[in-house]
């Protein structure tokens, strides 16, 4: 811990205010870079990012900066983290993405794979919510066209 | 080598597979070939063990939401029906029925619809670039926005790189350092760039005799039965890029082969087969039969 925590106030582009430990908001390498431009006045903006979203990032700072948390209590955290609908994963994938955290980008991309993996294009587009916007002669010669992979 | 046969089943990790949708499946017709074939011949202990995993694995099925998964646990239950004493396959039975009536109510039990959220395309391909070969075709029938994404000429291009290695005849390849990682590129590398690469995969991977189907291999570093990544361990030991040669796709009866009695296929019997394809294929053992997959 350094002898003088320093706050950084976020604003979500619902324009809600989060104030955060600065040593936790450079999880975000965006953020990051930010301070080390030295380009924060006191309110970094965030445009692309929802309170509600935010909320949630937040959570996920805070877990995986507290001091002597084990690695599976983490690991369960995780587990519970991600399973939510798919509208607030995407969201959250989102966010992750403009804030620039690996991490927390990988974790939920793994867990968009593993909603895909093992079902058919339907069962997938029921998990997601996906209009099929293909029409049957297409989806026809798709099918044909894919079908070197499962022989 | 491996241990007990109790410690080799657990090494499966079948308990926890169950929990994953994709792995559902197979862990239940790996469940289902081990009552089939071995429960006679099994100590107690592991005989209860196994008993208690299959129903765990009915527990599991309302969670699933796939056609796979139903017919998986359908056909552990008639495993179980055709393996267990009186008592057991009563339970068994029952269980299963009541994880159908559960499986069939959420089903109709629909969450309300939040609008249709797409990802945009550069973060689709990233989560493209997790797939496994099979999941990324299917992938890219979903929809015209995945289809776009799922054909990506730098994904194909690592899956290229991570089927057949680093090829020689194109040449100023950048080696990607974990199995399904996306690689990196050198500025100016623009031969690598003008290539097809779903096509020229394509081209070489139905060039193969023998395909990589089975999801499950053995590793010689972690000493078990581990669960394939395009062709790769998918535990932490993926670190060295040589381990190529150190996986050996297994089929269902040799997993069950190896539980019950150890055998492990030798590598032995492939040294003649070095450079059957090229020689920067991993190695390949044939296998009596292909194990069903959950596509067909």
């Amino acid at each position: 811990m350094s002898s003088s925590t320093k706050f950084l106030t976020l604003k979500t582009c619902d324009d809600k205010k989060f104030v955060l430990d600065e040593a936790i908001a450079v999880r975000s390498q965006t953020i990051k870079n930010m301070v080390e431009d030295d380009c924060v006045s006191n309110v970094i903006p965030l445009p692309n990012v929802d309170s509600k979203t935010m909320t949630k990032v937040i959570e996920y700072w805070k877990k995986h900066s507290e001091e002597g948390i084990s690695k599976d209590m983490l690991m369960d955290f995780d587990k519970a983290f991600v399973k939510v609908h798919h509208s607030i994963l995407h969201a959250l994938i989102l966010a992750a993405n403009f804030l620039n955290d690996k991490e927390m980008l990988d974790m939920m991309c793994q867990e968009v794979v593993d909603r895909i993996k093992g079902k058919t294009p339907e069962e997938i587009r029921k998990e997601f919510d996906i209009k099929n916007d293909f029409t049957p002669e297409e989806e026809e010669e798709i099918r044909k066209e894919n079908a070197w992979a499962f022989e | 080598m491996g241990g007990s046969m109790m410690e080799r089943y657990q090494k499966l990790g079948l308990k926890e597979s169950l929990n994953q949708p994709y792995r559902y499946p197979i862990a239940c017709d790996e469940l289902s070939l081990i009552l089939r074939n071995a429960y006679s011949r099994i100590p107690k202990n592991l005989q209860s063990l196994i008993f208690q995993d299959s129903l765990a694995a009915f527990g599991l099925l309302p969670e699933m939401q796939t056609q796979a998964a139903i017919s998986a646990a359908h056909g552990l239950l008639q495993s179980m029906e055709a393996a267990l004493p009186k008592q057991k396959k009563a339970l068994a039975a029952s269980e299963f029925k009541q994880a159908m009536v559960t499986h069939r109510r959420r089903r109709k039990v629909q969450p309300v619809l939040e609008g249709r959220s797409q990802l945009p395309q550069d973060v689709l391909v990233h989560v493209f670039g997790f797939l496994d070969l099979k999941s990324l075709v299917t992938a890219s029938s979903v929809c015209r926005s995945w289809s776009v994404a799922a054909s990506d000429n730098h994904l194909w291009q690592s899956i290229h790189i991570s089927f057949f290695g680093k090829s020689s005849d194109i040449p100023n390849f950048i080696r990607f350092t974990n199995g399904v990682e996306r690689i990196s590129f050198t500025p100016g590398n623009t031969a690598a760039d003008n290539v097809d690469w779903k096509d020229a995969f394509k081209r070489t991977y139905r060039g193969i005799s023998k395909k990589v189907t089975s999801q499950r291999g053995f590793c010689k570093q972690c000493n078990s039965i581990v669960w394939l990544s395009n062709s790769k361990c998918s535990n932490e030991c993926d670190g060295k890029i040589s381990d190529e040669h150190q996986i050996m796709p297994v089929s269902l009866e040799q997993i069950v082969d190896y539980v019950i009695e150890e055998s492990i296929p030798s590598s032995d019997s492939d040294s003649d087969s070095d450079d059957s394809v090229d020689g920067s294929l991993f190695k390949l053992w044939a296998y009596p039969r292909r194990v069903s997959e959950p596509h067909a």
